[in-house]
């Protein structure tokens, strides 16, 4: 599976509905290679990107961190 | 975009003597037919694929895969080490990959040494670039241009031999099946994603955690809350820990119990009318027992006191008897009146004083001399010597004795009627037991005929079927225990979930500030990313395992649409540690076992095909197919059934059959052959169709394969 495969699979989970409360809709609109309004979709892309290029999982966790933390 | 071999070459290779230029043959997309007989050189073609890509051959000697420079001056032709001094041997490949163009030759030089040889090993490869041939030098380049024509993972599927077909798919591995959809389906990344999602939520649990602490160091109450929480997590983790290894432990014993299942009726069958068999021969036994005792006993019967057999029909014989005896006694009264006509008087002399008289010479009655030998002297010795004789032996006249006899015989005289009957019975006894011998063994041989049918024999023995049994209550066992052990241990964890849900609100009540929600807000995301691939994972493997199911059956009803026998179907089964078992099962989802070679074979090319057309994103095999006698065990309705299908599936194959040839046919085609090669000109069946004949009969060693292209 492509990272981008992968993403528009993860992007289905009903648990982004339920838990992060993000519309059905707002979810069919997400893009792979565009930035999304819904900080837990960019984390999800920084982990997608991260196992792609190989990078470390500490490496990737900073990355989240700072996503997170800035918010 | 895909790989396609658009020729492969031989020189002095095995049969294929000679220079590349003679021993071409040109492939395309769709089905590449090599069609030969026995020792023609399809093994050897597939020995040369082997080498280019594995550096193994299959040593037909020796019956297993060898290392290719074990096994040079085998693959060397015969003719060429028998006329020369100096020569290569050598495979060459030629294909494209998307637009790129390489020419990979492997090639060993035999120079000739004093009486040995001595070999050579090189690999060139050329890249066609702009219509110019430029040699790769790079040594991990050329590993990789060779990767390209079957890269190494999906070698088991794209190099079949016949033979080995059955374990290709390795049903019965833990994890064959499903390491096969992850090579394929290619989700392994997705795997592990899921594995960095879930180091990342215990890294933001820790990080949280130490920020809570650090900043609530000096409250007892919320130290004491998180120790309790890091305690918590870190039973959940080692039990969700406990649980896949239970989950494993699970699946193998239903594995286990899977394997058994099939075998575990015939050996409980076998078991039973074993058991049965043991009791008849027991109950032989002890009729044969009985009846050799009854036989044996005749002997006493004979004399039995109650009833002497030996009396038997003497029935008669008694008043014959009865009648002798008083004849008898008749003739004994009457002979005592006649021999007994001397009887003395009263006061007569006793025998001492008769031997007196005789010794005296005087007789004492009368008083007169009685000298010796004189007439009175005579009478006197008579008198002495007679009474005693006579009354001796008319006493002795067997009255008493026959009397006896009369008395004994009489008591058997009601009884010696009956003995024939006696008999009779005894002797029906005999047959009974005799007869009912007969049936115990009629019952044991059925019995045996049960058990044969079960799969009996000699070599399965009941020790065997005994441990199967017992591992099969084992498994059951086992697969129980299991399932209570992960009912416990998610019982736990759901527990301290809750308490951990506590745990966190009473924190949260206590301590709260802008910099710690944040944290907290980062762990919680984490968690439920973690959750979200890992559950994104769980259904994409789901549906592959759906699609596999479905594709593979679809598959291998049209591999064995037309045949008379139906073939079950399959049944891709998730396991509980994420492996997946395949069975056959029947219309009623029982397991269904006797299948022949060909529908085992079918099998396994309809889960290769399925794997290959359901991998994500694209449903044709992106590289060549190469199979040996594929269809050694295939009729001509599964083979006519695979040339219509595999096209659709497989981008291009080669397959090296001999079901197709005829020696006695001029173009050395049979009836099938024909017809195939037909479609093929009709462009029904797109490909090349190629037959290798022998030109000159010679042995093995001096054998020379040329090849006929009917179709290019």
């Amino acid at each position: 599976m492509t990272a981008e495969e992968i993403f528009q699979e993860v992007i289905k989970s009903p648990e982004l509905q339920s838990i992060f409360q993000i519309s059905k809709e707002d979810l069919e609109q997400e893009n792979f290679n565009a930035k999304s309004d819904y900080p837990v979709v960019e984390i999800i892309k920084a982990v997608i990107n991260g196992q792609e290029n190989h990078r470390g999982k500490d490496a990737i966790f900073q990355t989240i961190q700072k996503q997170i933390m800035q918010l | 975009m895909a790989t396609i071999i658009k020729s492969v070459s031989f020189q002095n290779f095995y049969n294929y003597y000679g220079s590349f230029d003679n021993n071409t043959y040109y492939f395309k997309e769709g089905i590449n037919i090599v069609n030969a007989d026995n020792n023609m050189g399809k093994s050897k073609f597939y020995n040369g694929i082997l080498w280019l890509l594995k550096d193994t051959v299959y040593d037909s000697d020796l019956k297993r895969m060898v290392s290719a420079s074990s096994s040079f001056p085998k693959m060397a032709s015969g003719k060429a080490l028998n006329e020369e001094t100096n020569f290569d041997i050598g495979v060459k490949i030629v294909f494209v990959e998307n637009a790129d163009k390489y020419s990979v030759s492997k090639i060993v030089q035999f120079k000739k040494d004093g009486g040995s040889w001595k070999t050579n090993e090189k690999l060139d490869i050329l890249q066609t670039i702009d219509n110019r041939d430029i040699p790769v030098l790079d040594v991990a380049d050329k590993e990789k241009i060779i990767k390209k024509i079957i890269p190494a993972e999906l070698m088991n599927y794209a190099l079949l031999q016949g033979e080995s077909m059955e374990e290709l798919v390795d049903l019965s591995s833990h994890n064959g099946l499903s390491s096969t959809i992850e090579a394929l389906a290619g989700i392994k990344n997705l795997i592990e994603i899921c594995d960095i999602s879930k180091d990342l939520s215990q890294k933001t649990r820790k990080l949280s955690n130490d920020k809570e602490k650090e900043i609530n160091s000096t409250n007892q109450k919320i130290t004491g809350l998180i120790q309790e929480r890091e305690t918590l997590e870190g039973r959940i983790e080692s039990t969700k820990t406990q649980i896949e290894i239970y989950n494993t432990e699970l699946s193998e014993a239903k594995k286990k119990k899977e394997t058994l299942e099939a075998i575990l009726l015939n050996a409980q069958n076998r078991e039973k009318f074993r058991g049965v068999q043991q009791a008849l021969q027991n109950e032989i036994k002890r009729l044969k027992d009985e009846k050799d005792n009854k036989e044996k006993s005749i002997t006493s019967l004979l004399f039995s006191e109650s009833s002497p057999w030996i009396l038997m029909g003497l029935q008669e014989q008694i008043s014959l008897f009865d009648n002798r005896r008083q004849e008898l006694t008749a003739e004994i009264a009457t002979q005592k009146a006649i021999n007994n006509p001397i009887k003395l008087p009263e006061g007569s002399p006793d025998i001492p004083s008769l031997q007196r008289m005789i010794r005296t010479h005087i007789c004492e009655v009368c008083g007169r001399p009685a000298p010796e030998n004189s007439e009175p002297w005579q009478h006197i010795k008579m008198i002495m010597e007679r009474p005693a004789n006579k009354e001796k032996s008319t006493k002795n006249d067997f009255g008493s004795f026959y009397s006896g006899i009369q008395t004994t015989v009489g008591s058997f005289s009601l009884s010696i009627p009956k003995i024939a009957s006696v008999v009779q019975q005894y002797r029906e006894k005999i047959d009974n037991l005799e007869d009912l011998i007969n049936q115990k063994e009629e019952e044991k041989e059925t019995a045996q005929y049960e058990f044969l049918n079960a799969g009996g024999s000699e070599s399965n023995s009941d020790v065997t079927d005994k441990q199967n049994i017992s591992d099969y209550t084992f498994a059951e066992k086992t697969i129980e225990k299991k399932e209570e052990d992960i009912r416990r241990a998610e019982k736990s964890i759901k527990d301290w979930n809750t308490r951990l849900k506590q745990i966190e609100g009473e924190i949260k009540g206590i301590s709260t500030s802008s910099e710690i929600e944040n944290y907290r807000n980062f762990k919680e995301t984490m968690v439920s990313i973690e959750y979200i691939f890992h559950n994104s994972k769980e259904r994409t493997f789901n549906r592959i395992i759906e699609q596999l199911n479905t594709n593979a059956n679809e598959k291998y009803i049209e591999l064995t649409k037309g045949n008379l026998s139906a073939g079950g179907k399959l049944v891709f089964q998730p396991q509980t540690d994420g492996t997946v078992q395949v069975s056959i099962k029947n219309i009623n989802d029982g397991e269904l076992t006797g299948l022949g070679t060909g529908f085992q074979r079918m099998k396994q090319l309809s889960i290769i095909m399925a794997i290959i057309s359901s991998k994500i994103g694209n449903k044709q095999f992106d590289y060549p197919f190469i199979s040996d006698a594929p269809f050694s065990e295939f009729g001509d309705n599964f083979i006519n059934n695979f040339f219509k299908i595999a096209p659709n599936v497989f981008k291009q194959s080669i397959i090296f059959i001999k079901e197709l040839y005829d020696p006695a046919s001029e173009n050395y085609l049979n009836d099938l052959g024909r017809k195939i090669l037909k479609k093929m000109e009709n462009g029904e069946i797109p490909g090349t169709f190629y037959v290798n004949i022998i030109e000159e009969k010679a042995d093995t060693t001096n054998l020379v394969t040329k090849n006929k292209c009917y179709k290019g």
